[in-house]
């Protein structure tokens, strides 16, 4: 049942109380055009959370459908037919290698974490999304976007041999470039939206003056050493993405799908929020704009970096910090608390798949079309355990998940065959990545 | 704390134990050397065993405690796999940290024996004298990267280039850090799309504002300091005897010198002309046509890339002048080097080490030095985290906001900026009577008769304070957000002041509540005394909380107290030495004794900050020079960064193919 106006803008509820951006969930706020023959774009994200969780409040007892929430999980309860809750997967690659730098770098690589303090970065191979973005990613003003909260953490920890900038990323584009995440809101919205206002004539200037440096940094190639080649190449590439983007705003359009959303902007106010829970909101509302616009179709989002301390006694029984909370100890007290922590990064997740359901595209919904992937590099943080992940996948992309649904592998079964059965619900036929074994089983 | 303990042999050993005798181990990282070595048999028939008697039970393969495996070592010819082992050991061994309390303890004569060997294992010996040559390239790893620059360093290369502090580079990615721990390390500095479309929006920020202000968002600079940014730039006017591709053509070149740090060719003039003539074409004004070739200079990777371009042999060579000129401006300014330096390096003078030297002697007493202060000391401290991931809990600490923070980031960069530019003794970080602050933060101290905002040099009346462990930035980022940390305090003094090394905890290690309020009438000290009881966490504790304790006097925000939770504060400390202290004041006399750590450690993180990379075997001879020079005179901190300067690695670059 549509309603006779037509969608609101963004201006009109970007004008929320203020830094928040207040999206419209409501059902008359849905679009009035009428369902189209074009089939909506699959979308994914990955969401990541530091410091693990605590395995007996995160894993349900039963498998198959018919299984109860528990306490980390109860904010899912009215998603609970749009989830799968998946235990079992490990990333063995990370079973040795410090606590936590060597676990959260290849989140989304499956690989080996090179040992190093900054020669030779390597986290053995390209992240999942980027496989995904370096394939597809030219049919979006943005081929992917990376988002966080926290800026890189800075120094070398000397005592394990790590650079802290491991801690800091989960999108690698190669695997020893990290790509560069957002953490304000405002120039992540003036990422999606600030290219289509600006002038024809600016773009095309942009065009030739990247021509001109893309010369300029080839000319420079033939005087440099190898491992300055590598930097430079990836100022190249860094160039030419930007110049395919500048391409991709001045010619027209020729996506079939056309997204539901009014192509005016108003930005969230300028800053980074000081309140985590809500620059957290903020972000979360930025990815279902992205998603919702059709801006981009792969995302990921760190809530905080690894070994992150965040104060959040903000949320009711706890009193301290995420990373010392989950060195708990088998103290019930702190295992109370760390759960509690745990069930808010929930909370969160639900908050998205929620504003993703509420979205009508085409026959379903946005969450319907997308595939949203939220977990922590550890199980227990208190034994730094890379075994057994606490992962939930969210969303039927397109309806190639069967939801609603606990799905324990086998002992030994690795993360990266998630990630193979991903790939393939993205429409690329890929046998295996990082350390896979095979295709997930049971996900449809 | 009652313990029982082992007189120390001290006496029996040789004199250059007398340094070594400290609780702290300044673990040189060695690169690549395995050298033989001489002891004979004596491994097999004496050490080994007891290696195995005191030592095995924890450092094995299978619980390598503290990241440390000594069953490796089974044969005379292993020993060598692991030099910089031997010395940690024996400082170890020596300061009776090991074997830890609670385990078997060798007796007087086993300990000195041992500790005998293993130094004669770990004796180095002095390559400095025969490294410093294309033969020896193998011990030469320091490859100084072409990087771009990092944000601070964009920043204040954009202060100096226009003459306006424009700061585009705060809405930059931040930058991870790399080598010794700063963000200026090639192999740790990224550029993602990102990156490019923010300097292209930077440039069009920047050129806007000084050509076409009304449209603009120029409120922050005065109309004059904008008129005076445009004449810098704008230094050929197009008229009857000038067409507008001259005066083009002047300016851009003239701008492009700047901002490459090197003279420019005719031929890339032109080619950024291009793009102005075909504005022009299309009848864009004078102004908006330029504004196209001095964008391209804005987002060319000579601009935002440091180069060194590499001679065609490998091996080390000297660096040219113009390169020299940036290494040196970009370490002692954190940015461009101005018309003198590139004046010097055109004439060729730059090389030699007089002009060197007075050349470092000028830029030190330049405002410019204060980037030096700010890149280094906030990374060397890790204030970067201050107020943005660390940040006290704000119902138990109203007290803490945005000002006070501000202010307490200022505080050691201000201190460390004006020992540069006076030439103190870089001994005031450990202790002296003086600081600096403003109103807010002289309030936050107790210090009476400071008015407004600006910083400035404050007597400290009070001796509990001097140095950076009274700074309550230092203070605050060591403390939870609920209550202060003796442990990572004393990691903090252990790892980031002297250099040693703590290994991470042990996995199921216990940790403490997280509020300070007195819980089951133990006191919050008491509760951390029982932890440490266990053994395996006894051995780095006893090292790391008797140093916390002695800071126990300031809350989780800075502020003197002399009790907590109705409890006096008990701020008495042992170290394992036999040391002991009571409060900030004593321990900060414990800590100058330590003084040859302390300059070891912050030599070794000037030259890492200064190369922008991880330092090797050779950069060592650096480090020892300067330490020389330093006690010679007055341990001043203009000695060092002279000392690095004129140091063979920072005047050569090593090229590998």
């Amino acid at each position: 049942m549509y309603p006779k106006t037509r969608s609101l803008s963004r201006r009109t509820f970007l004008r929320g109380a203020g830094a928040m951006i207040a999206l419209p969930f409501f059902e008359s706020l849905l679009p009035v055009r009428a369902a189209s023959k074009v089939r909506p774009p699959k979308r994914m994200a990955c969401m990541y959370f530091p410091n693990g969780v605590w395995p007996a409040a995160w894993i349900p007892k039963k498998t198959g459908s018919d299984f109860e929430l528990p306490f980390s999980l109860t904010p899912l309860e009215k998603l609970k037919q749009d989830v799968i809750v998946l235990s079992g997967l490990d990333k063995a690659q990370s079973r040795d290698g410090d606590g936590h730098y060597a676990k959260t770098a290849n989140f989304l690589t499956g690989l080996h974490v090179q040992k190093t303090i900054g020669k030779d970065i390597n986290v053995g191979g390209v992240s999942v999304d980027q496989v995904v973005a370096q394939k597809f990613g030219d049919q979006t003003p943005l081929p992917s976007l990376e988002l966080g909260i926290d800026p890189v953490i800075s120094g070398t920890d000397s005592v394990v041999g790590y650079t802290r900038l491991y801690g800091s990323y989960i999108s690698w584009r190669t695997a020893g470039a990290p790509l560069a995440k957002e953490i304000n809101p405002r120039m992540v919205y003036e990422r999606l939206f600030g290219a289509k206002d600006a002038a024809p004539r600016h773009r095309d200037d942009d065009r030739s003056l990247l021509d001109l440096t893309l010369e300029d940094a080839r000319n420079l190639r033939g005087r440099l050493g190898r491992d300055d080649l590598f930097k430079l190449d990836e100022y190249l590439d860094a160039i030419r993405a930007v110049e395919r983007r500048l391409e991709f705003a001045s010619k027209p359009d020729s996506r079939e799908w056309k997204p539901t959303l009014a192509p005016d902007a108003a930005p969230p106010a300028a800053g980074i929020p000081r309140e985590h829970r809500e620059h957290v909101k903020l972000m979360l509302d930025l990815m279902v704009l992205a998603f919702w616009s059709d801006s981009t179709r792969i995302i990921t989002f760190m809530f905080a970096n690894d070994v992150s301390n965040k104060n959040f006694s903000f949320v009711e029984g706890v009193r301290g910090s995420h990373h010392d909370m989950s060195h708990h100890s088998n103290d019930p007290r702190k295992i109370e608390q760390y759960q509690r922590i745990n069930r808010w990064h929930v909370e969160q997740f639900a908050y998205l798949l929620g504003k993703l359901k509420a979205i009508r595209e085409g026959e379903a919904t946005l969450l319907d079309n997308a595939m949203v992937m939220f977990g922590s590099s550890l199980s227990d943080g208190n034994r730094h355990d890379p075994n057994n992940l606490p992962i939930l996948l969210a969303g039927r992309a397109g309806g190639n998940l069967q939801t609603g649904r606990h799905i324990a592998s086998p002992k030994n079964t690795p993360l990266c065959n998630l990630y193979v059965s991903m790939l393939q619900r993205m429409d690329l036929p890929v046998r295996s990545f990082g350390d896979s074994t095979g295709p997930l089983a049971g996900l449809s | 704390m009652v313990r029982t303990r082992l007189p120390r042999p001290l006496k029996m050993l040789p004199p250059r134990a007398t340094y070594l005798k400290s609780l702290l181990v300044c673990a040189l990282v060695l690169d690549g050397f395995a050298a033989a070595h001489g002891a004979d048999s004596q491994f097999e028939k004496e050490i080994r065993p007891l290696l195995k008697t005191y030592c095995l039970s924890c450092h094995n393969p299978q619980k390598k405690r503290g990241d440390l495996d000594l069953a490796r070592f089974e044969k005379e010819t292993d020993i060598g796999m692991g030099e910089e082992v031997w010395a940690e050991v024996a400082a170890r061994v020596l300061a009776h940290e090991m074997p830890p309390e609670g385990k078997k303890q060798p007796s007087i004569e086993q300990r000195r024996k041992f500790v005998r060997w293993a130094q004669s294992v770990a004796k180095k010996s002095d390559d400095c004298k025969q490294l410093a040559s294309d033969r020896t390239i193998n011990f030469y790893k320091g490859h100084v990267m072409s990087r771009r620059l990092s944000r601070a360093e964009y920043n204040n290369s954009i202060r100096d280039l226009m003459g306006l502090d424009l700061r585009p580079a705060d809405r930059f990615p931040s930058d991870g850090s790399g080598g010794e721990g700063f963000d200026n390390n090639g192999d740790a500095l990224f550029t993602s799309a990102i990156h490019v479309e923010k300097y292209l929006d930077a440039a069009e920020y920047i050129l806007n504002t000084i050509l076409n202000p009304s449209a603009a968002d120029v409120a922050r600079f005065s109309q004059q300091a904008i008129q005076s940014a445009r004449a810098r730039l704008l230094i050929a006017a197009p008229g009857p005897d000038l067409p507008p591709h001259e005066s083009a053509c002047r300016i851009v070149a003239a701008f492009a010198e700047r901002a490459f740090r090197r003279p420019v060719e005719d031929r890339e003039v032109e080619r950024f002309l291009t793009v102005f003539d075909r504005a022009m074409r299309r009848g864009d004004s004078f102004e908006m046509a330029l504004k196209l070739p001095l964008k391209a200079v804005l987002i060319s990777p000579h601009f935002l890339f440091l180069i060194e371009p590499e001679p065609d042999k490998d091996g080390v060579h000297e660096l040219p002048d113009y390169p020299l000129a940036s290494r040196l401006s970009y370490f002692l300014w954190a940015s461009m080097p101005d018309a003198e330096l590139l004046r010097l390096a055109a004439e060729r003078k730059l090389h030699d080490e007089g002009f060197l030297r007075e050349q470092v002697r000028r830029m030190l007493r330049d405002p410019r030095s204060r980037g030096l202060a700010e890149s280094f000391t906030s990374q060397w401290l890790g204030l970067g985290v201050l107020g943005e991931t660390v940040r006290p809990d704000p119902q138990r600490f109203p007290e803490f906001d945005e000002t006070l923070a501000n202010a307490m980031r200022q505080e050691p960069i201000c201190f460390f900026d004006n020992l540069i530019r006076e030439g103190r003794s870089l001994l005031e970080l450990l202790d002296t009577d003086y600081t600096f602050a403003n109103e807010r933060l002289a309030r936050h101290y107790g210090i009476e008769g400071v008015r407004g905002p600006a910083m400035r040099r404050v007597p400290l009346p009070d001796k509990n304070r001097g140095g950076v462990l009274g700074m309550a930035g230092v203070l605050t980022v060591t403390s939870f957000p609920l209550r202060t940390s003796p442990v990572l305090r004393g990691k903090w003094v252990l790892e980031d002041l002297l250099g040693a090394r703590v290994p991470p905890p042990p996995p199921n290690a216990g940790e403490l509540p997280k509020d300070d309020r007195n819980t089951k009438g133990l006191s919050f000290r008491k509760q951390l005394e029982l932890h440490r009881s266990r053994s395996e966490c006894a051995s780095c504790h006893q090292r790391m909380d008797p140093i916390g304790f002695g800071l126990e006097n300031f809350d989780p925000i800075g502020r003197f107290r002399t009790e907590q939770a109705g409890q006096p504060i008990d701020a008495v400390g042992e170290l394992p030495s036999g040391e002991k202290f009571n409060g900030p004041r004593e321990l900060r006399a414990v800590l100058l004794k330590q003084r040859t750590e302390f300059l070891r450690n912050l030599a070794r993180k000037m030259l890492g900050y200064a190369l922008g990379r991880q330092l090797y075997r050779f950069d060592q001879c650096v480090i020892d020079d300067a330490l020389k020079a330093l006690e010679a005179d007055g341990y001043k901190a203009t000695v060092l960064i002279e000392r690095i300067v004129l140091s063979y690695p920072f005047r050569h670059r090593y090229v590998k193919k």
